[in-house]
C-alpha cells in the first residue's frame, strides 16, 4: 500500500471529476488561494465539475463532532445542503492545517476545534461560493450580484444550473481576501436543530475505521513489555518460552531500554509472547512511591507558604484579612490520579513505500508531534512522511502527549526491522491504565472569610499538583513566570467578584507522568470553587443561586453570561423545588470559553446509596453551530466528570500501578445517571469550547447535592469517603 | 454474547451476525433508530452496543427502561452515550 495521502489521494477522490476547484485559507485564517492545478495541494475544499464537495477537516474526530461542524461552515457558505458534502481528514502539514490558537502547529485540544476553526472554514466556503457565481455571470452574461447559491444551484436572472458546472472556468480566478460572508439571517444549516452528524451512519453498521481496524498486507503486530514501575529500564530479558508462541516473530529492546518490542504475526500471538517473556529490569531510576506518599507530599506541600504568587496579591494582608472575619470557612481538598481510558487503547500503524516515504495512520490527535519527532527519528525531510488520520476510539487528552508517545514507540520498533513488512503497534487496556498518562494529583487549601451579614471579605487560596506543562516541549509557552496556569485555570480567573483573593502554588514532584485530562486544571479548581461558594452560601443562610448570582452582577459579559446559564439552569431545573424526597445541588464554570451550570437532583442517602435522578445543564457556547452535537457534548462531559468522581481513582504500589482494567476502574455504567438535558443559551457570539466545559462543574453539583444530606465530600472518589450509590 | 470473551472455536456449526451482517443497508430499526437519537460519539462502542440491542429485542420485543438498564449495563460507553442508548432502543422498539 502506497501514501494514499495529499495530492495522490486528492487526484483519486475526483476522478470522476474532470476539473476540480481547489480553495484554501492561509493561517491567518483570511486570505485565500485557489486553483485546480498540481500547485494547490492543501485546500480546505474542493469541488469538482461532477458536484462533489469535499471539506478538508484538519482536526481529528474522536466523537466530539468537527468532522460535521467544519463541513457545515463550508456547506452553509458555499450552498449546499448537508447530504451534498462530504469530508476528508487533512493531511499533516502545520502550516496549512495549524490550529490558529496553537501556532505553527496541527492539533486538536483545549475545546479549540471549532472556535479556531469557525473564520477560516466560513471564509474559504465563501470564497468558493463567490468563484463560482463569478463564473456563472460571465457564463450567462449577467450580473454577479443577483446570483446566489442554494442546495447545490447556481441561480438568479432567470437561469439555473448546478454548481459543478462553473468548476473549471472559476478555478482561473482570483480568490477574494475578504469575500462576504453570509448574514446570520441567512444560515439554514448553522444552528439547526435538524443538522445531523455526517458520521452517524458508518457509525452503525461497521464501515468505520479506528486505528484499530488496520490491517495492512504482510504487518506485523507490535506489544511493548511494559515496565511495571514507570522509568524503569531493560537490564536484560529471556524470550525463549516464547519461540515457542505459534506467531512469534522476534522480541527486541527498545533503543531507549524503556521496553521490550515483542513482534508476531497477529495480536494474539503477541500477547502470548509478551507474556511469556521475562525481562530483568533495572528500576534504580523508576518511580517507587506509593500514593499514599505522594498525597502526603502534596499536604506536606499545602501546609507551607506556596512558592508561587498566582496573581500577585499581598498574601500577607489576605491572611490577616481571613483571620479578621466574623466567620472562617476551611477546607482542604485533595484528588487522585485519574487515568483517561478511552475505549480505544492506543495505537497506530506504519509503512514505508516504494519511494522510501513514511506513512503513519494514526487517529492523530496532534500530528505535528509524530512529524516532527519522525523526521529524526528516520532521517527524513516533513514531506516524506504523511499522517494519514483515521477515527479515533475517544481521547479526552490521551492521544496527545507532548512527546508522541505511542507515536514514537512504534517508529522506534519499525527503524528496528528491515521495514519490508509495516509495523502495527497495539497497546491493550492493561498497558493503557498501567502504563499510561494521568490526571495529576493535585490539592487545594482554602479559608474562607465571611463578614457579620455573610458576605465574602477574603479569600486564602493555595494549590500544589505536579505541573502538567514543566519538562515537556510546551513549557517555554505553557509556563511564565514558573506558574503552569494548566495547574491554577479557573482560580483567580474565575468571573466571580471576589474580593480579597489571593491564590498561591508549589509545584509537587512528579509522580509517574501527568497530562491534560477532559478539561485539565479545571477538573480539580472547579470542583473547589463550587463547593466553597456552597459552603460559604450554606454558612450564612443564603440560597446558593442568589449567593452565587450575588457574585457576578457585574456589567460584564464575563459575568452576565455566568449569570445566564445560573439563572436558565435554575428555572429549567426547577431549583429550589426537588421532588419530594429528593435534594438538589449547583454548580457554575467557565472554561475554554464557555460558560456551563448544573443542577444535580439526587435521592436516597449516603448511607443506603445515592441515586442521581436528573441532570440539568445550561450552556453559553457562543453560536451553537450544532445544537445536538453541544447537547451530546455537554450530556458526555457530564457523565466523564460524574464517573470519576464517583468511584475512579489510580494508586500507586511501590511506584506500580495497581489498576489494570475496567473491572478496577470502573467507569461511568448506564445505571448511573437516570435523566440528563442540556438548555443552550441563545448567543450571537462567536462559538467557543464544548467538549470540555460540562465537566468541570458536575463533580461539585453532585457533592454540593450530597451536602444537602449532611456529607460534605473534599477528596474524591465520593464512594472512599462514606458515600454509597445506589 | 461478547466476540472478545468467545473463542471461533466455539460457534463452530452456528450462525453468527456480526455489526456488518445486521441489515444489509444500515435500515436495521436500531440503526436507524441510533441515527435518529443521534448516538455514536467517538463510535468505537457502537457496534457491541448495538448488538447487544438487538439480541435484547429478539427476545423481548417491547423492553421496559428497567429491563434495557439491566441488558445494557453489559456494556460500556466512555463517551457517555447512555441515556440516548436508552431513547435509541425505545424507539427502535416501538418501530420493529
Amino acid at each position: 500500500m502506497t501514501a494514499n495521502l495529499s495530492r495522490r489521494g486528492f487526484l483519486k477522490t475526483a476522478a470522476s471529476a474532470t476539473a476540480v476547484l481547489y480553495v484554501g485559507a492561509t493561517a491567518d485564517g483570511v486570505a485565500v488561494a485557489a486553483g485546480n492545478t498540481d500547485a494547490m495541494l492543501n485546500p480546505f475544499v474542493k469541488i469538482g465539475s461532477d458536484g462533489q464537495v469535499i471539506a478538508m477537516i484538519k482536526h481529528f474526530e474522536k466523537g466530539q463532532g468537527p468532522a460535521t461542524g467544519l463541513s457545515t461552515l463550508i456547506a452553509e457558505e458555499l450552498g449546499v445542503s448537508m447530504d451534498q458534502i462530504g469530508y476528508e481528514f487533512a493531511p499533516s502539514n502545520p502550516e496549512v492545517y495549524n490550529n490558529l490558537f496553537f501556532g505553527p502547529f496541527q492539533g486538536t485540544g483545549g475545546s479549540t476545534a471549532m472556535a479556531n476553526s469557525w473564520m477560516q472554514y466560513r471564509t474559504a466556503g465563501a470564497n468558493a461560493r463567490e468563484m463560482l457565481i463569478k463564473a456563472a455571470a460571465e457564463a450567462w452574461g449577467v450580473d454577479a450580484s443577483g446570483l446566489d447559491i442554494q442546495n447545490g444551484m447556481v441561480t438568479g436572472a432567470g437561469q439555473s444550473a448546478p454548481l459543478g458546472t462553473f468548476v473549471e472556468a472559476a478555478a482561473s480566478f482570483a480568490p477574494s481576501e475578504t469575500p462576504r460572508l453570509r448574514d446570520p439571517s441567512e444560515w439554514k444549516i448553522i444552528g439547526n436543530e435538524a443538522t445531523r452528524r455526517l458520521d452517524s451512519p458508518i457509525k452503525v453498521n461497521g464501515q468505520a475505521q479506528f486505528g484499530m481496524d488496520i490491517h495492512l498486507p504482510n504487518q506485523m503486530v507490535v506489544m511493548i513489555k511494559r515496565t511495571p514501575q514507570r522509568g524503569g529500564l531493560v537490564a536484560g530479558f529471556d524470550d525463549s518460552a516464547a519461540k515457542e508462541v505459534k506467531g512469534f516473530i522476534m522480541a527486541m529492546p527498545l533503543p531507549t531500554n524503556h521496553g521490550v518490542a515483542v513482534y508476531a504475526e497477529n495480536t494474539w500471538a503477541a500477547m502470548q509472547a509478551r507474556a511469556a517473556i521475562e525481562v530483568d529490569w533495572d528500576m534504580s531510576g523508576a518511580e517507587a512511591r506509593s500514593s499514599a506518599e505522594i498525597r502526603e507530599g502534596v499536604m506536606a506541600a499545602l501546609n507551607t507558604a506556596p512558592v508561587y504568587n498566582v496573581n500577585k496579591a499581598d498574601q500577607a494582608a489576605i491572611t490577616s484579612a481571613v483571620d479578621a472575619s466574623a466567620k472562617v470557612l476551611e477546607k482542604t481538598f485533595y484528588f487522585p490520579l485519574l487515568a483517561h481510558a478511552p475505549m480505544e487503547p492506543m495505537n497506530c500503524t506504519i509503512e514505508q513505500t516504494a519511494e522510501g516515504d513514511i506513512v503513519l495512520h494514526d487517529g492523530a490527535q496532534m500530528p505535528t508531534g509524530p512529524h516532527m519527532a519522525f523526521q529524526q527519528i528516520f532521517n527524513l525531510p516533513a514531506d516524506k512522511i504523511h499522517i494519514k488520520t483515521l477515527l479515533a476510539g475517544g481521547s479526552f487528552g490521551r492521544r496527545a502527549t507532548p512527546e508522541a508517545d505511542y507515536q514514537v514507540e512504534a517508529a522506534l520498533a519499525f527503524v528496528m526491522t528491515d521495514r519490508s513488512r509495516p509495523v502495527k503497534l497495539v497497546w491493550d487496556r492493561e498497558d493503557d491504565i498501567r502504563g499510561g498518562y494521568y490526571r495529576p494529583a493535585t490539592g487545594h487549601k482554602v479559608r474562607v472569610g465571611l463578614d457579620a451579614d455573610g458576605n465574602i471579605a477574603a479569600w486564602e487560596h493555595q494549590v500544589a499538583g505536579q505541573s502538567i506543562m514543566k519538562g515537556t516541549p510546551f513549557e517555554a509557552v505553557a509556563v511564565r513566570d514558573g506558574i503552569d496556569n494548566s495547574t491554577v485555570e479557573g482560580l483567580a480567573d474565575n468571573p466571580y467578584a471576589i474580593p480579597n483573593m489571593s491564590v498561591g502554588l508549589t509545584d509537587t514532584e512528579k509522580a509517574t507522568s501527568v497530562l491534560w485530562w477532559r478539561s485539565v486544571g479545571h477538573t480539580h479548581t472547579a470542583y473547589v470553587m463550587e463547593v466553597m461558594m456552597d459552603m460559604a452560601a450554606q454558612a450564612s443562610g443564603r440560597d446558593p443561586l442568589e449567593f452565587r448570582l450575588a457574585y457576578l452582577s457585574g456589567d460584564d459579559a464575563d459575568s452576565q453570561r455566568k449569570a445566564g446559564v445560573l439563572k436558565l439552569v435554575a428555572e429549567k431545573a426547577n431549583w429550589g423545588n426537588p421532588a419530594p424526597g429528593n435534594v438538589q445541588g449547583l454548580a457554575v464554570h467557565k472554561s475554554f470559553g464557555s460558560y456551563v451550570a448544573e443542577v444535580v437532583e439526587v435521592s436516597g442517602t449516603p448511607e443506603d446509596g445515592i441515586q442521581i435522578e436528573k441532570i440539568v445543564a445550561a450552556i453559553d457556547c457562543g453560536i451553537a453551530v450544532n445544537p445536538d452535537i453541544v447537547r451530546a457534548q455537554t450530556e458526555g462531559a457530564i457523565g466523564y466528570g460524574i464517573g470519576h468522581a464517583m468511584r475512579e481513582k489510580i494508586t500507586l504500589d511501590g511506584g506500580a500501578v495497581e489498576q489494570s482494567n475496567f473491572p478496577d476502574y470502573e467507569p461511568l455504567r448506564i445505571s448511573d445517571i437516570k435523566a440528563i438535558e442540556t438548555h443552550i443559551v441563545p448567543s450571537a457570539e462567536a462559538p467557543t469550547g464544548v467538549g470540555e466545559p460540562g465537566t468541570p462543574p458536575a463533580a461539585p453539583a453532585l457533592a454540593n447535592a450530597i451536602a444537602r444530606l449532611d456529607l460534605r465530600v473534599a477528596e474524591l472518589p465520593m464512594v472512599e469517603q462514606g458515600v454509597s450509590f445506589a | 454474547m461478547f466476540s472478545c470473551q468467545m473463542s471461533v472455536g466455539d460457534v463452530d456449526g452456528a450462525d453468527v451476525t456480526t455489526i456488518e451482517g445486521l441489515s444489509p443497508d444500515g435500515t436495521h430499526p436500531l440503526q436507524k433508530a441510533r441515527v435518529a437519537e443521534q448516538v455514536p460519539q467517538c463510535g468505537y462502542c457502537q457496534s457491541g452496543h448495538i448488538m447487544r440491542a438487538a439480541a435484547l429485542l429478539s427476545d423481548n420485543p417491547n423492553p421496559t427502561r428497567d429491563e434495557i438498564k439491566e441488558e445494557m449495563s453489559q456494556n460500556l460507553c466512555r463517551c457517555g452515550t447512555y441515556n440516548r442508548i436508552f431513547k435509541a432502543v425505545e424507539r427502535a422498539a416501538s418501530q420493529a
